[in-house]
């Protein structure tokens, strides 16, 4: 790899790709971040660039009755679920790597088989369920099929990752005087941070993004998140589309999760584990 | 301080195999004491059962007269040295020693004052704020041990701590063991595959095969007095020489000739002819002196080298001699896994000292004595003096 890089034509190579593959991705985020500085005239004008900057868009939203609540269902529901999804799949992982418990390869497959269970073909029942005890439009009501749809990830990315620490620094925890729980907490924990950061961005990503779950089961402001809010989202007048305002919404709902990844990208240190046994 | 018995344990993994026999044997308080085998012979099993790390299928280990099956490995007050060393990567060297400590709640003057102790013992102490991954081998080796001295434990318990060693370090780090030992004086069980460092460290050695625990003895007892055929082999570098012999009214027949056995021998064998396995350590082969009268226990045979290995002080001498009774060495190939050359001829090494120039290709005379000779029954291997 050292030498590929170091030929000149190669280097032209990969740097066109990497460009390529960036301008690529990045032109509809900029189109739609262009989108969002438009005047509700200009919006059909056909330029990348708007001709003039106004925050009218944002203004609307601000002002507007829904989006901050549905922001901060959205916040909410979303950091609940990962931290929930992420513990439970942490002592499932763990469990499952260091535990001899008849039906080990069952719970894997069976957590595989709901992670390619399509959400659409259960959306139908859940509606009539928790409409029946009472979670539907709640928070809770969100939080569950959130964990459900992303646990099984987790713990398949956490139990590859734990099989990957050296089954020795358990047992030096637990003649050291760890109790279990001890030599999880002080070894295994902080030796999995990476791990745990990677895959809680996943399952941040994935709750904070669902349109889903978050149309079919809130009714009101009480639990529906950004992504569901912005669908109902109408203009100033039946007469014009709220293109701005979704722009701006989109535009907003961005940043966050530009924060989380930002924050735990930081913590993603590779070769944490390096000089734990001999290598 | 203490004192553990094994009282007929035994291990049973749950795809059924055996990891270890009905086991008995005492170790004594203060002692040193290793377990010795071939990799897969239960070692590690037997050392992972007495500090709590695996479960005790049948049978009771006592420390200090009390059963500790179920007692958990924290309360056990056992440490213990991984081959892997096992350190905390993501904790600094201080930090890595005082663990225990901070798991038993230790007040921290008291934490601190022991972990600058400790490190000055292992000479540690410029390293303590070091990351295990910016040390070298014999320095995790060292804060590996530190961690598990620092809760002065009544048990401490070493994994072929050495194994990962280069050869000058693990000459160091075996002085340096043996010297903390002595001096805290604390009962050690050390599990090793390298029998120079059994030689050299123990007290007491057990050697264990196939999970079953084949003789205990102090190194020179079991050097000496090989209680089976298997013992003997693997004590000694380079190991023991087997020959299929057979024994007939005082005489014994080798695949080199027939002489006479010494008069304190032939006490406990019968008369009857039987057939045995012959070992003879290669220090025991001697180059023939002319001008020294041969006994009637001597034996002069000539040989031609093979090839020659001199190992500064010594020589080891590698020679092969023809063979003719089939039937015995398939019995030695079963017992030993000891293969003849293709053409039946069976090898051998003299070790000599290195004052004489030797060269391969060369026929020299040598004389080995009945009287150095270990014999082993053909069918269980075990020592005919001690059947």
């Amino acid at each position: 790899m050292v030498r590929l890089v170091r030929c000149p034509l190669n280097r032209i190579f990969w740097a066109m790709s990497s460009l390529i593959i960036i301008i690529y991705a990045l032109i509809p985020v900029i189109w739609i971040v262009s989108l969002s500085f438009k005047r509700a005239g200009d919006l059909n004008d056909n330029r990348f660039i708007p001709s003039t900057f106004s925050f009218e868009n944002y203004r609307a939203l601000v002002s507007d009755m829904q989006f901050p609540v549905a922001l901060w269902n959205s916040l909410g529901i979303a950091f609940i679920s990962t931290l929930f999804a992420i513990v439970l799949a942490m002592f499932a992982a763990y469990a499952i790597v260091r535990l001899e418990f008849p039906g080990k390869r069952l719970v894997l497959i069976g957590a595989l088989s709901i992670a390619m269970f399509p959400p659409i073909a259960i959306i139908g029942p859940l509606f009539n369920i928790w409409r029946t005890i009472g979670l539907f439009d709640t928070w809770l009501g969100l939080i569950i099929p959130y964990m459900t749809f992303t646990l099984p990830l987790a713990i398949w990315t956490l139990s590859a990752f734990f099989r990957e620490i050296p089954w020795d620094l358990d047992k030096a925890a637990r003649v050291d005087g760890a109790t279990p729980f001890q030599a999880f907490r002080y070894v295994i924990v902080p030796l999995a941070a990476p791990a745990v950061f990677t895959t809680a961005i996943l399952v941040f990503i994935f709750a904070w993004n669902d349109f889903l779950f978050a149309t079919s089961l809130t009714s009101t402001n009480n639990a529906r998140t950004v992504p569901a809010a912005i669908a109902f989202f109408t203009g100033s007048s039946r007469f014009e589309l709220p293109v701005g305002s979704i722009a701006a919404a989109s535009v907003v709902v961005t940043i966050p999760i530009i924060i989380v990844i930002l924050f735990f990208q930081r913590r993603i240190v590779a070769g944490l584990t390096a000089g734990a046994v001999k290598g | 301080m203490a004192e553990i018995i094994f009282d007929s344990v035994t291990k049973r993994f749950p795809d059924g195999t055996v990891g270890l026999h009905k086991t008995n044997f005492k170790i004594d308080d203060g002692e040193f004491f290793i377990l010795v085998g071939p990799s897969g012979c239960g070692k590690s099993t037997l050392l992972n059962m007495l500090v709590g790390l695996e479960d005790i299928s049948e049978g009771e280990i006592l420390v200090n007269g009390k059963p500790v099956n179920d007692v958990d490995p924290k309360d056990r007050n056992m440490a213990m040295v991984f081959q892997s060393y096992a350190l905390y990567p993501h904790m600094t060297v201080r930090q890595n020693i005082a663990f225990p400590l901070k798991l038993a709640k230790t007040p921290k003057h008291e934490t601190e004052l022991r972990v600058k102790q400790t490190a000055e013992i292992l000479e540690l102490t410029e390293l303590l704020e070091r990351k295990p991954g910016n040390l070298s081998g014999g320095q995790r080796q060292r804060v590996a041990m530190a961690r598990a001295l620092i809760r002065r434990p009544e048990v401490f318990l070493l994994d072929e701590p050495l194994s990962n060693l280069d050869a000058k370090l693990r000459g160091q780090m075996r002085v340096e063991i043996e010297r903390i030992q002595k001096r805290m004086g604390i009962t050690t069980v050390y599990v090793t595959h390298d029998q120079t460092e059994a030689m050299t460290l123990g007290d007491r050695i057990a050697v264990l095969r196939r999970g079953k625990i084949q003789q205990i003895g102090t190194p020179r007892e079991l050097y000496v007095k090989p209680c089976n055929v298997f013992v003997a082999g693997f004590l000694g570098s380079p190991p023991m020489n087997f020959l299929p012999a057979k024994l007939e009214a005082g005489y014994i027949s080798l695949p080199l000739g027939k002489f006479k056995l010494p008069d304190e021998m032939r006490k406990y064998l019968s008369d009857k002819p039987i057939e045995v396995i012959a070992g003879i350590r290669p220090e025991d082969i001697r180059i023939a002196s002319s001008n020294k009268t041969v006994s009637d226990c001597e034996y002069l045979f000539r040989a031609n080298v093979e090839r020659v290995e001199w190992l500064g002080a010594d020589l080891l001498i590698y020679f092969e001699i023809a063979n003719d009774s089939t039937d015995m060495i398939k019995g030695l190939t079963e017992v030993l896994d000891i293969q003849p050359t293709g053409n039946g001829h069976l090898p051998l090494v003299a070790r000599i000292m290195s004052a004489r120039p030797i060269e391969a290709g060369q026929s020299i005379e040598l004389c080995l004595n009945s009287a150095n000779l270990h014999l082993f029954d053909t069918e269980n291997g075990v020592n005919v003096k001690y059947q």
